[in-house]
């Protein structure tokens, strides 16, 4: 057989020459046509789509980013009479190389719901929702924020909002919030996924900016994925590390052994929250035998001798010790990192959600930054996006710090941005907004008595859930603007707001690698579900600040805004001509500016990686070493509670709080529709626990009651728990890193009983 | 992007029909915000305002350009044929290949014909189970843990000898001679549904909708045209190609399977071939799913009609049976028990047969189902239970003409030509050929589920269960015939006792290996070998508790009503006799349907590896 890839032409593969043609019975007989053979032929597809269903012909297609995760797959939509009746994944597109995963795939599939919101729905007396119009809904909605506000003091109402709707939309909530209706606290859930890593990097290298191209996938000779399962959680990135030619080395720290570790050439199966010391170990060990790029720490870092004399005290017999793996597991990792040309070191929420995340994120750059593994093909300490939108979120939303990555406490920024958005600088305040933890901690004293709550699922998704869904009954006031109706949150809230979705909208995502995309309004949405940018922009009439958002018109109109407010920044983008050019290139990364679109008439190069001058954000353009103390976890299993829980991704077809997954049939075949616990076989052992069997998983918080899976990718004394599940946070602790408020939902003690019936 | 659309300039604005600014005042009446911004909410922009990426009369696939290389260069050669090769070591669990299937086929909401599965690898049983500690390291470049976890993704596997295909009774299934490939007819297809139950792997799946059952055709139409199919040009990791395979390549071992707990391989021959340097990890993998079983389908109208033609074949024998002993013993059967007999056993085959066609999704179609005598036991019970009921209907018609001629009008009689005569061997010559037929046809059923080679349908446990029903209800129905008709109690006193000995023997037996407490199994873990056994008890017990009690009590009501109405035909208390007949008659109808709503929905089987639900 041929193995050659080339544009050699199709051959039609199943006609032979040597068959002989058996003996026919007439069609009465044996009916070979007919309607039902019908219904599945496939026609060619023109517009290189292949053969295709007649379900999914199209007119002509166009490519949208998807709108999940922050890979930002491009998703080519079949459309017809402008309306999308199918899509596949864009062959071309620079992120996806034509594939997709199962949500992408489902991504019109789960719009068509009848659990989609149609009208705003206002809570009557009775407790039950009842369906208004806008002009009510947005009287209503302006007469509560007020009333809080009046009744409270202005800032008694806060907001939370997403990494799932675009950076314009992003943008406009946050300033219509803030500049426009004085709400002084906003935070967005990608305090749940994305805080650690953006404190990290703005720490180390002076600014929130992940340094890569997923071609960096491909150009390591090892990999480093620390708390990461790109197998499950971002599939398609791990479709570029099998493209890697290299034979690259695959080093994998997990305390499961997931797909991706059984994949992995080495596998350190670490005690929970070992993690830091075990990069110290490593970071001492390239030290200690100068496995170090000094010329690159002495022009590009400080800290270096802070850093080696803090790790000095990690050494790998006892950090192997404690973490439960051989010594010489550490050694063979640090060689592989010491001695490879083109390293590069990746984490995802294994490291972001825990109470030293931040920490363990910049023992991670630290080792990129000692081996000078960064601002070259195939290197850099890169980190993993979740939400499709969480960099937008970092970049726009106008809450912890200042639109565009300014600071609110700088005069000079403040006035910067009022210029871009000319606006009255007096409208900007001169302090950011409290965390989300704080926000929640703030209902609990009664400071938060309004809460808008934007396109996310907290009475799920939230650390010690039971606690959160307490608190929300202590609210005056609480809307949320969502696709459906029926989230767990929704079903706290007097005014429920119905959002157009993914597809039915036009802005852009920004996704892991820096990279702009488009996402297309392909589908009208149900009833009278409004944008969340025309919601905006109802609210701000209702509010009486429409003339301060006169030139919101548009997503792209604010597009245009976002250029000039990123101007001299590290994320600057005012080189992008357009969404028409962003559309034609396949996305755009950050930076772009205008300087580097005049070099020449090209298009922006696909694949840019930052730092390749050295030259950090610092002001002294060197980047930072951090080090710190080691913390113990709060809530170490004991003889009560001898199990510690882990949670996570359960499978690629379940995203976040499954309000949108939940929606596709064929997506809900493809994972465990009831939640489940999965338990070592010798745990189950012990405590007589078979497998598929239903058991009792206790906390100190509370009790759930799940089904049993017994595996020995978890180690004895552990369990782990989809987060997906909406049981799953009733046992999570609340606990946080003190440095970006990210919750640590992945170490709290837990026992578990068997069902008796 | 292939597109080269030309920019457009800053100074050219886009269509700003449906874009406009705000008035700065809620003040004005005449405004309708609402309005404005639901309207601008329905208008779709994408087309006019975005560039297509692709133009017009672009034929070759886009896709191209990643799945050539796992497709094969040519078609293949005679003694070849197409097959899936699947590399485990790079299936990293996403399951596009499942969506992409569903949704490039235009299948139905929750149709797909892949599906993929898990392995879990790691030792179940805690006394060998090690602590799986950190990765030992060596030398090698590869480490191997001992625990790790295993997707497998499948789809039909297009076999040497396919199941379905053999098990079809209207020839909806036909093997490609070029490609191998096995093709469903869709039009031809008449839902019996039997091929779901002779594919062991589970493949072809009904739809209620259509009313017949559809299954992976590896994308014919695509591999015509030269494109790769929708699940192997959609795998991130290109883990799913096309290869050439030579047939007839002998299965090495009785006891070679796919993977782990699927089905023996030499069932049908199956050509899928699963590519993995970790093989010897997963000889010792099990099935996420592993010992977790469902209720299987009912086939109830498939029931009920197996205990109807049961019954009535069962009937038919007894009569004669004890006719036979009437004659050694020197007395004769009166015609009119022979003529109820044979007349009750017509009506409740009617009815079985009747009801069987509920279970068929296309009852119109099914005129053809003797296309597949050559190979399908379904053809055969289908065709042999036609003409056994053609042979009764005969027989009591010949049996009843005497008592319809008393009530003919003269006329009618008198214009039937004298040279019509009616032999006297007619009766009893009809009458044998509808038990002989009724036997074969009865085998015929039974062989339908033996042949589908799960464990538990096995002969042994098949056979006794299909033939002693006629035995168990027959025997109370036709002493009732008798008694009702005759004045022969002894006739009908052996025929109570046959079917309270039969129906007693019966529960026995069942109690042996399904009904009845588990305990004594409770604590021995199931080794493979009655591994299905435990399995299907364990439904049994717990799932189909209810039903098992209805199997139970109905039995045993069945047998101690026989003996009552034994004792009270010897008192000569003809109405409780009658009544206790009728009882007993209903009580094992009872009994007999549950026992084989049992069979067919406590039936466990190896299969693909699943996920929990």
């Amino acid at each position: 057989m041929s193995m050659e890839i080339g544009p050699s032409p199709a051959v039609d593969l199943t006609t032979g020459n040597g068959a002989k043609v058996p003996f026919a019975l007439p069609q009465v007989l044996l009916r070979r046509e007919g309607e039902m053979t019908r219904e599945l032929l496939l026609h060619p597809g023109d517009h290189g789509l292949g053969m295709t269903h007649a379900s999914m012909a199209a007119d002509t297609t166009t490519t949208a980013t998807c709108g999940f995760c922050a890979t930002g797959c491009g998703l080519r939509l079949h459309l017809r009479e402008g309306q999308a009746v199918g899509l596949t994944p864009e062959t071309k597109y620079p992120v996806n190389l034509g594939m997709a995963c199962p949500k992408g795939w489902e991504a019109l599939r789960v719009l068509d719901s009848p659990e989609r919101a149609t009208t705003p729905l206002l809570r009557g007396a009775d407790g039950t929702h009842r369906p208004i119009g806008w002009h009510e809904a947005f009287q209503t909605f302006v007469d509560g924020i007020r009333g809080v506000q009046e009744r409270h003091g202005m800032d008694s109402v806060a907001f939370l909002s997403t990494g799932q709707i675009p950076s314009e939309e992003m943008a406009f909530l946050g300033a219509l919030a803030r500049f426009g209706m004085g709400i002084k606290h906003g935070d967005g859930n990608t305090r749940q996924c994305m805080a650690t890593a953006a404190t990290a990097y703005k720490e180390s290298f002076g600014f929130d900016s992940p340094p890569y191209t997923y071609d960096d996938f491909e150009q390591s000779d090892c990999l480093v994925f620390v708390g990461s399962n790109p197998c499950i959680a971002h599939p398609i990135m791990w479709e570029r590390v099998l493209r890697n030619q290299n034979q690259p080395e695959i080093i994998v720290i997990d305390p499961r052994r997931t797909e991706t570790a059984m994949a992995a050439t080495q596998h350190l199966q670490i005690r929970p929250k070992n993690d830091l010391a075990l990069l110290y170990a490593i970071t001492n060990y390239l030290i200690q035998n100068d496995l170090v790029d000094h010329d690159f720490v002495a022009s590009n870092t400080t800290g270096f001798e802070t850093l080696q004399q803090h790790v000095a005290a990690f050494d790998v017999e006892s950090v192997a010790r404690e973490a439960g793996i051989a010594p010489a597991s550490i050694v063979r990792a640090a060689e592989a990192i010491g001695k490879g040309t083109a390293v590069s070191l990746w984490w995802t929420m294994g490291v972001n959600q825990s109470y030293q995340g931040t920490r363990t994120a910049q023992a991670i750059i630290n080792i990129a930054l000692i081996t000078g593994n960064i601002g070259r093909p195939g290197t850099g300490a890169n980190s993993i996006t979740g939400q499709c939108n969480a960099m937008g979120s970092r970049l726009w939303s106008n809450t912890t710090n200042l639109m565009g990555h300014h600071r609110f406490e700088e005069e000079a920024d403040r006035r910067k941005v009022a210029d871009a958005l000319s606006m009255d600088v007096e409208c900007i305040p001169s302090e950011g907004s409290w965390k989300y933890d704080r926000i929640i901690e703030g209902v609990r004293r009664g400071e938060i008595k309004g809460l808008w709550v934007i396109a996310t699922n907290p009475a799920h998704s939230w650390i010690d859930q039971s606690d959160v869904r307490k608190l929300f009954g202590k609210l005056e006031f609480m809307v949320v603007q969502d696709m459906y109706h029926t989230t767990e949150t929704a079903r706290h809230a007097n005014l429920v707001l119905p959002s157009a979705g993914w597809g039915e909208k036009e802005g852009t995502f920004i996704n892991s690698e820096r990279r702009y995309g488009l996402i297309k309004k392909v589908r009208r949405a149900p009833g009278e579900a409004l944008a969340d940018f025309q919601i905006f922009r109802g609210i701000a009439h209702y509010w009486g600040v429409a003339d301060q958002f006169a030139e919101w018109t548009d997503p792209e109109a604010v597009f245009r805004i976002l250029q000039r407010l990123s101007r001299d920044q590290p994320c600057d983008i005012t080189g992008i001509e357009g969404y028409r050019q962003l559309d034609a290139c396949g996305g755009i990364q950050w930076p772009w500016s205008e300087a580097d679109s005049q070099q020449g008439t090209l298009d922006p190069p696909q694949q840019r990686r930052l730092f390749e001058d050295g030259k950090f954000f610092h002001a002294d353009g060197r980047a930072r070493l951090v080090v710190d103390d080691i913390q113990s976890m709060p809530e170490s299993p004991n003889e009560t509670y001898p199990i510690l829980l882990l949670t996570g991704r359960g499978t690629v077809s379940q995203w976040h709080t499954q309000t949108r997954t939940r929606q596709s049939p064929v997506l809900r075949m493809l994972y465990p529709n009831e939640a489940y616990v999965e338990i070592n076989p010798v745990d189950a052992d012990e405590l007589e626990i078979e497998h598929g069997q239903t058991v009792r998983v206790q906390s100190r918080r509370g009790e759930i009651t799940v089904t049993a899976s017994i595996t020995a990718t978890v180690r004895r004394g552990q369990a782990f728990i989809p987060m997906h599940y909406d049981v799953t946070n009733r046992l999570t602790l609340a606990h946080f890193d003190p440095h970006s408020g990210q919750p640590s939902y992945k170490d709290c003690a837990v026992r578990i009983i068997p069902q008796s019936y | 992007m292939s597109s080269t659309l030309p920019l457009e300039t800053k100074a050219e604005r886009r269509s700003t029909s449906s874009r406009s600014p705000l008035p700065f005042s809620g003040d004005d009446a005449d405004f309708d915000l609402v309005g404005m911004l639901l309207e601008e909410q329905h208008s779709l922009t994408a087309v006019e305002e975005f560039s297509q990426a692709h133009s017009t009369g672009e034929l070759e696939p886009a896709q191209s350009i990643y799945y050539r290389r796992l497709l094969p260069a040519t078609p293949p050669e005679p003694g070849q044929q197409l097959a899936f090769e699947v590399n485990l070591d790079s299936c990293s669990g996403c399951k596009a290949c499942v969506v992409a299937c569903h949704t490039m086929n235009g299948l139905e909401e929750t149709e797909s014909w892949r599906k993929v599965g898990t392995l879990t690898i790691g030792e179940m049983e805690s006394e060998i189970a090690v602590m799986p500690t950190a990765i030992q390291v060596e030398d090698s470049p590869i480490t191997v843990a001992s625990a790790g976890i295993q997707h497998v993704t499948t789809a039909c596997h297009h076999c040497e000898d396919p199941g379905c295909l053999n098990g079809c009774p209207v020839k909806a299934y036909v093997k490609d001679p070029v490609t191998g490939i096995v093709r469903h007819l869709d039009d031809q297809c008449i839902g019996c549904k039997y091929c779901t139950m002779m594919c062991p792997y589970e493949v072809p799946k009904y739809s209620k909708r259509l009313g017949i059952v559809r299954k992976c055709d590896m994308c014919h139409q695509r591999l015509k045209t030269g494109e790769a199919p929708a699940c192997v040009q959609s795998c991130p990791n290109e883990a799913i190609a096309i290869r050439t395979v030579d047939v007839a390549q002998s299965v090495a071992t009785q006891s070679d399977r796919l993977v782990p707990e699927a089905p023996l391989s030499s069932l049908t021959r199956p050509t899928t071939r699963y590519v993995t340097k970790r093989g010897e990890q997963l000889q010792v993998a099990v099935p996420q799913d592993s010992r977790i079983d469902e209720v299987a389908e009912s086939h109830w109208p498939l029931a009920l009609m197996l205990i109807g033609t049961e019954i009535s074949v069962g009937m038919l024998v007894l009569e004669r049976l004890a006719a036979t002993g009437m004659w050694f013993g020197g007395a004769e059967m009166p015609v009119e028990a022979t003529r109820v007999t044979a007349l009750v056993s017509l009506i409740v085959a009617m009815i079985g047969l009747n009801i069987a066609p509920l279970h068929l999704g296309q009852p119109l179609r099914a005129w053809r189902v003797f296309l597949g005598l050559r190979t399908s036991w379904l053809s055969r019970e289908a065709v042999l239970l036609g003409k056994f009921v053609g042979a009764l209907v005969v027989a009591t018609g010949l049996l009843w003409l005497p008592v319809i001629s008393a009530w003919m009008p003269v006329a009618v009689v008198d214009a039937i030509p004298d040279w019509v005569v009616i032999p006297s061997w007619a009766i009893s010559a009809t009458l044998v050929a509808a038990i002989v037929l009724g036997i074969a046809g009865l085998y015929s059923s039974a062989m339908i589920y033996i042949a589908t080679r799960r464990e538990l349908w096995r002969y042994s446990r098949t056979m006794p269960r299909f033939l002693s029903t006629g035995l168990i209800a027959g025997a109370s129905l036709t002493a009732l015939a008798v008694f009702a008709t005759s004045d022969f109690k002894t006739a009908s006193t052996l025929l109570l006792l046959t079917g309270a000995m039969a129906g007693a023997a019966k529960l026995f037996w069942e109690m042996s290996f399904y009904l009845g407490s588990p305990k004594a199994e409770k604590a021995s873990k199931p080794e493979s070998a009655k591994a299905v056994d435990f399995r299907s008890r364990r439904l049994v017990t717990t799932h189909l508790q209810t039903l098992s009690q209805v199997r139970s009590i109905g039995g045993w009501s069945g047998v101690v009503a026989c003996m009552f109405a034994i004792a009270s035909i010897a008192f000569g208390w003809d109405a409780v006799s009658v009544l206790l007949m009728s009882f007993a008659s209903v009580a094992f109808l009872a009994g007999e349907s549950s026992e084989r709503l049992l069979y067919f929905m406590s039936v466990v089987y190896d299969r693909m590896p699943g996920t929990l639900k």
